[in-house]
């Protein structure tokens, strides 16, 4: 858990809101875009952000202070979104196959690494499934521990490791599928 | 020209990517967003067997620095506790406590006589050619015994507590004694090796 975080917890629990304010204002960043990328629109990622706040907050007895704040929120954030696109009968913003395999054969050059951008990365992130997509985010963004990312996506050890791995060789591959090598 | 990917290019790959997701810039929320979940919450209301369950729940960082005072204070209590509650307990008094004090062979002896009943207790004895006029004993109310110290040579003397003006006991707790001829028994204090002249107090 990050320093102080189990502190601020039990804080809050004897009665302290205002250092729920801490907490809020240390995730609100992930878990916006969180919001954002799952929707696609600023004005309901603004409130699905919110929702998940106040209803960590009201749960928190039912969380461990000496457990890892972030990936509980996450799950709780994720809970939501998914709930608010099944009421609302939309989709996740997930055109690529979930089903589809992984080849590791694409023939992209030795120099397809050094030919992506950031914004290459953030384009293909968002054709992935949702779920290989958050666990890259949460492992390689928000820099949480693989056993965080399980806890967070509700993954065993070993399907944490693979989501992220798999992740990775999806994401090279729907940027091979947009040729960005032929640009060279 | 186009080459085949190798393990080792795909790790390349993976590992450039995980950077670049690393890079990633995210979009800012709006200022007011914590302000407004702030405002739909209320302080959470904890009864008091809640908080001290919780309290004593929580994990207390210990380091050797802060445990000095508390370390200090429990040496100190555990002082206090002996100053203020030890008895030396009647069946380890000894009778006769003895130490040499000066390079001349004198002694200091002090005697010691478990009679709380008693109002009032002297020593008589060789040391003062069992004088009437006895040495007077105190009550140390502490170790509740009476106490008389003398100051004497190296030598034996033989000597009894008188109680209460009227009253020859010897010294229940003296090793030796030896018969005084007239029914009683005598205690023997020996000094040193016993050898040395007799002396008044």
């Amino acid at each position: 858990m990050t320093s102080g975080e189990e502190t601020l917890v039990r804080e809050i629990l004897s009665g302290d809101v205002d250092a729920y304010a801490l907490l809020v204002k240390r995730y609100q960043k992930p878990i916006f875009n969180l919001m954002w990328r799952m929707t696609g629109s600023e004005q309901d990622a603004v409130d699905l952000t919110q929702e998940t706040f106040v209803r960590a907050y009201e749960k928190l007895e039912k969380f461990n202070p000496s457990a890892p704040f972030f990936p509980w929120l996450y799950t709780m954030g994720l809970n939501l979104a998914r709930d608010f696109l099944r009421r609302a009968r939309r989709s996740p913003i997930e055109p690529y196959e979930q089903e589809s395999s992984v080849s590791i054969e694409v023939d992209q050059g030795d120099r397809f690494a050094d030919q992506i951008d950031v914004q290459e990365v953030l384009e293909g992130l968002q054709k992935l499934p949702v779920d290989y997509r958050e666990a890259l985010l949460l492992r390689f963004h928000e820099g949480l521990s693989v056993s965080e990312v399980a806890y967070a996506l509700g993954l065993s050890l070993s399907g944490a490791k693979m989501r992220i791995h798999r992740g990775l060789l999806k994401l090279r591959q729907v940027l091979g599928k947009q040729e960005p090598l032929e640009r060279v | 020209m186009k080459m085949g990917k190798t393990p080792v290019n795909l790790e390349k790959d993976l590992s450039r990517l995980a950077g670049l997701i690393a890079d990633i810039r995210y979009a800012e929320p709006p200022n007011t967003l914590a302000k407004a979940v702030l405002t739909r919450l209320e302080p959470k209301r904890v009864n008091s067997f809640t908080r001290l369950w919780r309290r004593l729940r929580t994990p207390v960082a210990v380091t050797p620095l802060k445990l000095m005072p508390a370390g200090v204070s429990i040496v100190a209590v555990l002082a206090l506790a002996l100053i203020f509650l030890w008895r030396e307990p009647a069946d380890r008094v000894v009778s006769q406590r003895i130490h040499e004090v000066t390079d001349q062979g004198i002694y200091t002896v002090t005697l010691f006589l478990d009679r709380p009943d008693a109002a009032d207790v002297e020593v008589i004895g060789s040391f003062n050619r069992w004088s009437q006029e006895g040495i007077r004993m105190s009550w140390d109310k502490d170790r509740r015994l009476w106490v008389a110290t003398l100051r004497l040579k190296r030598g034996t003397y033989e000597y009894a507590f008188r109680v209460n003006g009227t009253e020859i006991v010897a010294d229940p707790r003296a090793v030796l004694h030896q018969d005084d001829g007239f029914g009683h028994q005598n205690s023997i204090l020996i000094i040193g090796n016993g050898n040395g002249n007799e002396a008044s107090i």
